[in-house]
């Protein structure tokens, strides 16, 4: 009963919400890449996410936080439809993806996956060649020839800003580099199929400082071309790197905004709260 | 909902104090240093002047906690407005007891003995006591209302330190003393000046949005 009532309490701070997020549209030429409208999402009884509406712009980097199972993992996820692996999933509402709904019948997963590339927690290169990992993508869209991989490669690699460190043993295998370097081939492996989003699961977490930073500068040459929606725990990272925040809290969006807002003034009593380190 | 991060905001608290003890300590100087003006005992403005070294430690500590707080914590929205704010609250704070400093260095010069003179400068010592109070209670309370009249109130201390300047000052014969008469009350407007300023920053670390004139937020 007292559960119940928690989330009642919730439900009603979230409409609040609503309005105070509704009230303060960002006016921004920007086009918009991603777009949830009252998006739900069940693991059997659990709603672990509650009508989320966000929208995400080109060339944008955005940060989602919030305290662990709060949903944002669960969200990135849903937004290349990796959620459906999970059996007990069950969604309600939609996201678009340039305008098209992600989850109608004819969106083909492949393609979507394709479009919006993403980079996981743990560095994840396959047990290949660097070359192998990051030509891997484009071979499988049917690309053969030697010539093209080989500039897909080298072009790739110097987009993640790691080509200088490998150009003279990409038939290495990728498990002999660092963290720091295999999630950059990681990165590398994304970009060879050439998406349109990134979408990052604290692809830091497992990295030391300098390793990190690298990946946060790289962040910012790939905004130039590409969107970035990034889930991370380190929230003086969400701050330094991001151009827009979402918290999300107990499946809900509780503030999403300008980082600087969400950062320095947030709207919400919770926002100030958990970015200020009061719980978590 | 588990609450993280006490030691720090216990910290927070602490250089909140260091604030107030400040700010206590200059509102004590403050009524003596326009006493002091008509005693005979020239040691009293002596020691007045000793005692800033105090006032400047006690910046300095709050600059230091401060810088240390940033450092190791990271704070971030409310928390990082309240340290930016306490640094500088102790700066304003530090040229207030500069300026009572250097109204004791007048009464070290000459004995201003014009009762006209003395009670306009009692007026304005004890305007700018009442709004330092207010201040404390404005901040204990986070009255933004009583903030805003604060800084309003400055103009007060203003049109008596114009009232002096442009009127007064023709009465008194002795140049030497004119100047120090002249000096006192800048000195005493200074410090209008920064209260005010103080009240800027207590409205800015309750409300995220610098003070300005004609604010309703």
């Amino acid at each position: 009963m007292a559960e119940l009532k928690n989330v009642q309490v919730n439900k009603q701070d979230t409409v609040d919400n609503k309005e105070t997020e509704s009230s303060s549209i960002i006016q921004t030429d920007k086009k918009v890449v991603f777009e949830a409208k009252n998006f739900n999402l069940w693991y059997g009884d659990n709603h672990a996410l509650q009508d989320i509406n966000l929208t995400f712009h080109e060339n944008d980097i955005n940060a989602i936080i919030g305290p662990s199972g709060c949903g944002k993992s669960t969200f990135v996820k849903s937004m290349n439809r990796m959620t459906e692996l999970v059996p007990i999933v069950r969604t309600e509402g939609n996201i678009e993806f340039r305008g098209d709904d992600i989850f109608k019948s004819g969106m083909s997963v492949e393609e979507l996956r394709t479009r919006v590339g993403m980079v996981f927690q743990k560095p994840n290169p396959f047990p290949k060649s660097i070359y192998d990992n990051v030509a891997y993508g484009p071979r499988v869209h049917g690309i053969k020839k030697k010539s093209i991989l080989d500039e897909v490669v080298e072009k790739s690699l110097r987009s993640a800003s790691i080509w200088d460190e490998v150009k003279d043993r990409l038939n290495d295998n990728a498990y002999g580099l660092s963290g720091g370097q295999q999630q950059r081939i990681c990165i590398a492996r994304t970009l060879a199929v050439e998406p349109e989003v990134i979408l990052m699961d604290e692809p830091t977490s497992a990295l030391d400082p300098i390793s990190t930073t690298k990946i946060e500068d790289l962040m910012q040459e790939l905004k130039k071309d590409y969107s970035i929606i990034i889930v991370t725990h380190n929230m003086q990272q969400a701050a330094r790197v991001s151009d827009r925040t979402s918290f999300f809290y107990q499946g809900y969006v509780v503030e999403s905004d300008d980082t600087n807002v969400i950062f320095e003034n947030p709207n919400d009593k919770r926002t100030e709260d958990y970015v200020s380190g009061r719980f978590g | 909902m588990t609450v993280y991060r006490e030691k720090f905001h216990e910290d927070l608290t602490s250089l909140i104090e260091e604030c107030i003890t400040l700010g206590k300590a200059c509102h004590n100087r403050l009524s003596t240093a326009v006493e002091i003006l008509v005693t005979d005992n020239i040691e009293e403005a002596r020691k007045l002047v000793k005692a800033d070294s105090e006032i400047n430690q006690l910046e300095s500590a709050i600059n230091a906690h401060a810088i240390n707080l940033i450092t190791t914590q990271a704070p971030v929205a409310s928390d990082l407005r309240t340290i930016i704010s306490c640094i500088k609250i102790a700066d304003d704070l530090e040229r207030i007891g500069d300026n009572i400093s250097n109204i004791a260095e007048v009464r070290k010069r000459i004995k201003i003995t014009n009762e006209r003179t003395l009670l306009r400068f009692k007026t304005m010592e004890r305007l700018a006591s009442l709004m330092l109070e207010d201040v404390y209670t404005a901040f204990k309370e986070s009255d933004m209302d009583l903030i805003r009249e604060i800084i309003e109130r400055d103009k007060d201390i203003d049109a008596v330190f114009v009232q002096i300047t442009t009127s007064d000052i023709f009465e008194e014969s002795d140049a030497f003393l004119t100047g120090q008469i002249q000096l006192t009350a800048k000195y005493l407007e200074r410090i209008g000046d920064h209260i005010k300023s103080i009240a800027e920053h207590i409205y800015y670390t309750e409300t995220g949005t610098p003070f300005e004139k004609g604010s309703r937020e």
